[in-house]
């Protein structure tokens, strides 16, 4: 092995890959859709209507109006301090029910009203319907569901005779504060919600990483194939120069984006995130190190896998073939993370922990939510170690036979036979 | 001076190279001759080490192959292509740093070869900017930036303009004038005439013939005749002093028996075509290998190819 070689080999995969316009946007994108995907539906949930919404309430009764109209005054109203919902009575005295529906649905078309309450006329679980051109609105939903729930448990109250102070005072209000401890004597808190973010962003981070220069890798395979500079390298540079340069150049690849999210990420957490998940955060720094060596050998791992495989392709098509197989096998971790939060030691888990291609996601999502038993920890980064070693052979064999086929797609047996020979 | 003895290549179910022998002597223009699939590309790929003999040793100046030879083969792939988003120097550079150029050097000669050669324009755009006739240049200064002791060009000079080739065929002259060893490997049988001082003509994986062109020439002393004529030329194929022939249109090459003589052609000829002149002529190398490997063994692209020149 001519070590300035494959360095130089390395440097050229790196700087061309690094500089490529899908590698930059992907660098960028990515931290973003993962920020707008996770932060801006919870906003949107949160927050009260612009505008005055006009809501239609057909309560033949009589008895809804006055206090959902007192309720929803009262508790929400537009930053410029105007109400947010005007509600009209549809149902007026000796209006009939089915007329007023069809006035009010009539008005919805026509774009007055935004929806509609229907009193309903039985007595049980579903007190009232709500219609509209966009009934999954959760917001107004939401609010006119607990504006009836609180008056019609008001109602209650009273027919039973229970002041409604009392009431509040009676009724509890519980709320576990899960605290996380760990053989330091380190409690922190560590909610469902957070530790199952966490987790689920680390496979997800690895799956992006795997996929986004591993895309890369294959689509310039295919190209040093088709264009026939594979024949020129080939005639420069042995095949483990080659592999080893390519490996080394996408690990490369792979700690920049890395590292640039983690700026990134830096840079969000500084300026957007609240104490709560600073303190989180905080936690994970001691177990850092740990989860850097999952994800660099899960990620070493992959890139093997995908030269070797990469190496067989000769199309676009059949890379993208290829690359939703791998897909499958890095989603299924994430597929299963709930039941690693619920079960962090359920056999299968430990099991499944031992199957290379789960190890880095599963050991990871483990080690957030439970640190799994040292003896775990060293079988499984041994295994993984051997594994990433055995595998890059392999690949390496396929790779120094398969760069040189054009056109055709070996089969099974061929491959097969490459791997035995010398 | 490269020297393969015995190369042996055998895939799934093609024997590839069957016994293949060559010396390739410094200081001259070795043509590797064949048609398509004939092996050429196999033996190229094996001494440039892209691919080991099943059987057969490969000496390069009697030294096996080694890392040190590796970086003093100059190698021009058949069919051939270039990063098309990388820039044209840093290409350039990165081909000739592979080969154990530092930096510096490879760039200076880069830019040297890049003005010699008249791609214009700045060189740091992209590859794919620049026609295909600058790329196919690009890709022979690739080959030669780290001044190889051995060159190898597979079908070089194929998709070049007239002018490129002219190019081409002044920087393989001065190559071999330095006491370069070249290999030079094409199906074109009238370009390895005008450019090769010694040839190996390869047929299904077999070296069927092999010498200096002259010498080959002599060998295969035949018996062919040049016919330019107006009128319907079909029956000449069929006519008892003919071996075989390819008639075109006006024009016809036709092999004479060993024994017949112009004389016994031309009763046959008289008053059934008005004849424009006819000449006996030394064989081209393209009649030789016809006449070595039997009409029946010969590719029909090699026979059509023919007409192509003709035409």
């Amino acid at each position: 092995m001519n070590w300035r070689r494959m360095l130089e080999i390395a440097r050229w995969e790196y700087l061309q890959k690094v500089r490529a316009k899908s590698f930059v946007l992907g660098l960028l994108l990515t931290p973003m859709i993962i920020g707008f995907g996770t932060v801006v539906p919870g906003m949107l949930a949160e927050e009260e209507p612009e505008q005055t919404v006009m809501i239609g309430l057909i309560d033949t009764s009589g008895a809804l109006y006055g206090p959902l109209r007192a309720h929803l005054d009262e508790s929400a109203r537009l930053s410029s301090g105007q109400p947010a919902y005007v509600l009209a009575n549809y149902a007026g005295a000796g209006t009939p029910r089915e007329a007023a529906i069809r006035r009010a649905d009539s008005a919805m078309l026509a774009g007055t009203l935004e929806g509609a309450v229907v009193d309903d006329d039985r007595a049980g679980a579903v007190l009232a319907s709500y219609r509209s051109l966009n009934p999954g609105n959760p917001r107004i939903v939401g609010r006119l569901e607990r504006a009836i729930e609180t008056i019609t448990r008001a109602r209650r109250l009273a027919e039973a005779g229970i002041d409604t102070a009392q009431y509040a005072r009676l009724a509890p209000d519980v709320e576990l504060t899960t605290l996380k401890i760990d053989e330091s004597g380190v409690e922190g808190s560590s909610g469902f919600k957070e530790m199952f973010f966490t987790s689920f962003i680390l496979s997800m981070l690895l799956m992006i990483l795997v996929l986004t220069t591993g895309g890369t890798l294959v689509r310039s395979l295919i190209e040093e194939k088709s264009n026939r500079i594979m024949e020129i390298l080939a005639s420069s540079a042995t095949p483990q120069e080659l592999l080893w340069g390519k490996l080394i150049g996408l690990s490369g690849l792979g700690i920049t984006q890395l590292a640039a999210w983690l700026l990134l990420g830096a840079i969000g957490v500084t300026y957007l995130a609240s104490g709560g998940v600073v303190a989180h955060l905080g936690q994970l720094i001691g177990i850092l190190p740990l989860l850097t060596a999952y994800l660099m050998l899960g990620y070493m791992f992959y890139a093997a896998v995908f030269i070797g495989l990469g190496s067989l392709v000769t199309t676009e098509q059949e890379a993208q073939v290829m690359t939703s197989y791998l897909v499958m096998l890095l989603m299924t971790p994430t597929i299963i993370a709930i039941g690693v939060i619920s079960n962090p030691d359920a056999t299968w888990l430990r099991v499944l922990s031992y199957i290379p291609t789960f190890t880095p996601s599963l050991m990871m999502l483990r080690i957030v939510t439970k640190m799994p038993p040292t003896s775990e920890i060293v079988g499984t980064l041994a295994l993984m170690v051997v594994s990433t070693v055995v595998l890059t052979w392999a690949c390496s064999r396929i790779f120094r036979t398969a760069i040189l086929m054009y056109g055709k797609r070996p089969t099974v047996r061929e491959v097969l036979r490459w791997l035995g020979e010398a | 001076m490269i020297a393969a003895h015995h190369l042996q290549k055998r895939f799934a179910s093609v024997h590839a190279v069957d016994d293949v022998s060559l010396e390739v002597p410094g200081g001259e223009i070795f043509g590797l001759l064949g048609p398509n699939g004939a092996g050429k590309s196999t033996t190229i790929r094996m001494i440039t080490n892209i691919i080991r003999p099943d059987a057969g040793t490969i000496t390069y100046d009697g030294e096996p192959f080694s890392d040190a030879i590796r970086q003093s083969i100059g190698y021009l792939p058949e069919e051939r292509g270039l990063y098309q988003k990388a820039r044209i120097l840093e290409t350039v550079v990165y081909m000739g740093r592979l080969k154990g150029l530092d930096e510096r050097t490879a760039r200076s000669r880069a830019l040297g070869w890049i003005d010699r050669f008249g791609i214009e324009g700045s060189t740091s755009r992209r590859v794919e900017e620049l026609s295909k006739g600058n790329q196919q240049k690009l890709q022979i200064i690739a080959a030669l930036l780290h001044e190889p002791r051995y060159v190898i060009f597979d079908e070089a000079t194929s998709g070049l303009d007239p002018v490129n080739q002219e190019l081409l065929r002044t920087v393989v002259e001065e190559l071999r004038a330095s006491g370069r060893t070249i290999l030079y490997s094409t199906h074109q049988m009238e370009q390895a005439e005008r450019l090769c001082t010694r040839i190996a003509l390869i047929n299904r994986g077999r070296v069927v013939l092999e010498g200096t062109v002259d010498e080959v020439r002599r060998r295969h002393g035949g018996n062919s005749v040049i016919v330019e004529f107006a009128g319907d030329g079909a029956f000449l194929k069929g006519l008892p002093p003919v071996r075989w022939g390819t008639v075109y249109p006006n024009y016809a090459e036709l092999e004479l028996r060993a024994d017949a003589s112009l004389d016994d052609l031309l009763p046959h000829l008289v008053g059934r075509l008005r004849i424009g002149r006819i000449e006996r002529v030394r064989p081209t190398l393209n009649a030789i290998f016809i006449d070595t490997v039997g009409r029946a063994n010969v590719p029909a692209e090699m026979l059509d190819e023919q007409k192509e020149v003709a035409a």
